[in-house]
């Protein structure tokens, strides 16, 4: 189509342009024999300049004609053959910037077409989001009933038959309670993957030392003999959703809690470093001026430098259940939080000597 | 006419048969040994509150002391019933206890929007969830005061 709208484009022109040229001349010559000035020679092609402002209307190429008429009817040129080749040289400026306007009309409808199929692939997206939801809803809703029933009759055959079971009829009843309650676990966490993943995100100040400062009372309630020392650097204020971000903190507070349980002591800090981004490592490296880094540092078991590209892959673990319990789904969502915010989080750690994760937002 | 707690009765409305085996084993093992009538869907509970249906022609004089309606339900949903029951004067006032497996925000808000007296998301783990039907019962049997109930004309 291109091609053609550049065929009849062209041939318009050059049709248009041989005509002017034409009835110019034989208004010249009348204007010559009649020993006129230029009188004939504009009342000849004034309905070629008409068509041709039409043109110039509707086909965009011809805009530039106007300008050469507009130049040759006020400027009052010599008479003889130096109008004629003047008339010429405009006449191709003219074609130049037809090409050009063109091309930007074309340009322009590219632009338009693009902008159609964006805002197709936008819809498009978004039922697919809520299509997902939906689906992640109704999935993990109707996981948990059977689940129950098979936790629930477990239980009933211990307490109903429990004197016909051996150890080994009790054992596996004890088995069945654990693997359903291991899958509830399961269900929960995609449930809360996919709910950070969906939901809308407001952001807002948040003040990040507050929000730490409050998990950091919870966590050590949950076990209220253990020593931690809790340093978390006041008056941290970020922009981004609270919600999401006290769900990361969180997260990532959990874990230095957890991985810290088999340590006597503890201590666990928050606080933020300001760095040149090409000075970071790993996922950090980035360009741009100094950002401030947010990192939550952990002195405890700590982790194998080798495993470091696993830590944030859903339901990968680095322990065994024996070890330490969780799903491996906490790093997953602190991931796909930061990433929303548009910021990067990577970690640091060594074996018994404390893991340290950064993040930006 | 004083009811004492034994000729209080609770309306079940729950499609899953295992969920309901589980929570009337609950409730007896909790010795709570009251009536308890069970309704497969929407419609069914509907039918039984309002004496239509397969229930036509019940006194409605006798009415639930409390509602334990799960919300995905097949025909009419738990949401829609407590919508009926509370629009119609003769249901209006009675405690809904919303008792399912959703800890969805979306429905917890409509569930109290709706009317309910209160929500528990129901534990896969059986003990927990034994633990919470007997307190359920326990106090809606036994603390609780349940509204007076007018004296209904079957229409």
């Amino acid at each position: 189509m291109k091609d053609n709208l550049k065929k009849s484009n062209f041939s318009q022109f050059l049709t248009i342009a041989v005509l002017i040229l034409l009835c110019g001349a034989l208004g010249y010559c009348v204007d010559f024999i009649l020993g006129v000035t230029l009188v004939y020679t504009h009342l000849f092609y004034l309905p070629i300049v008409l068509s041709a402002v039409w043109y110039g209307i509707k086909g965009g190429i011809f805009v530039s004609l106007i300008l050469i008429l507009i130049y040759l009817g006020i400027h009052f040129p010599e008479p003889g053959l130096f109008v004629f080749l003047r008339s010429i040289v405009f006449i191709l400026m003219g074609f130049v910037v037809g090409v050009v306007s063109d091309k930007r009309k074309q340009a322009e409808e590219e632009i338009k077409r693009l902008n159609e199929h964006l805002k197709q692939r936008a819809i498009e997206l978004e039922v697919a989001n809520k299509e997902l939801e939906s689906f992640s809803y109704s999935v993990s809703h109707d996981l948990r009933a059977p689940l129950r029933s098979a936790d629930g009759f477990s239980q009933v055959l211990l307490e109903d038959y429990g004197d016909k079971l051996d150890a080994q009829g009790k054992d596996c009843v004890r088995r069945i309670h654990a693997a359903s309650g291991c899958m509830a676990e399961l269900i929960d966490d995609l449930l809360s993957l996919s709910s950070v993943t969906l939901k809308e995100m407001h952001r807002e100040e948040v003040n990040l030392s507050t929000m730490a400062q409050r998990i950091a009372e919870e966590l050590q309630t949950t076990q209220p003999e253990r020593q931690v020392e809790f340093v978390i650097t006041p008056e941290l204020v970020a922009n981004g959703d609270a919600n999401l971000l006290r769900i990361a903190l969180w997260n990532l507070l959990d874990n230095t809690w957890k991985f810290t349980g088999k340590h006597p002591r503890a201590r666990i800090e928050f606080g933020v470093i300001q760095v040149s981004p090409s000075n970071l490592m790993g996922e950090g490296r980035g360009e741009g001026e100094n950002k401030p880094v947010y990192f939550v540092r952990d002195d405890g078991v700590g982790f194998d430098m080798t495993y470091v590209h696993k830590l944030f892959i859903p339901f990968q673990r680095l322990h065994t259940h024996a070890e330490f319990p969780g799903t491996g789904i906490g790093l997953a969502t602190v991931q796909r939080i930061i990433h929303r915010h548009g910021g990067r989080v990577w970690a640091e750690g060594a074996v018994e000597k404390g893991a340290t994760f950064y993040f930006t937002l | 006419m004083k009811k004492n707690m034994s000729t209080k009765q609770i309306l079940l409305v729950e499609d899953e048969p295992n969920d309901v085996k589980l929570t009337l084993r609950a409730l007896r093992k909790g010795n709570i040994l009251n009536e308890v009538t069970t309704a497969c869907d929407g419609v069914e509970a509907l039918d039984y509150l309002f004496g239509t249906g397969r229930y036509a022609g019940r006194d409605l004089t006798v009415m639930p002391v409390v509602i334990l309606l799960d919300l995905k339900l097949p025909k009419i949903d738990g949401l829609e019933v407590l919508q009926r029951l509370r629009a119609d004067e003769r249901t209006k006032l009675l405690p809904v206890v919303i008792l399912t497996s959703s800890k969805e925000e979306q429905d917890i808000i409509n569930g109290y929007r709706l009317g309910a007296n209160s929500y528990i998301r129901k534990p896969v783990d059986f003990i927990q969830f034994s633990k919470a039907v007997q307190q359920l019962g326990l106090y809606w049997l036994l603390l609780n005061e349940p509204p007076p109930v007018r004296n209904a004309k079957v229409e």
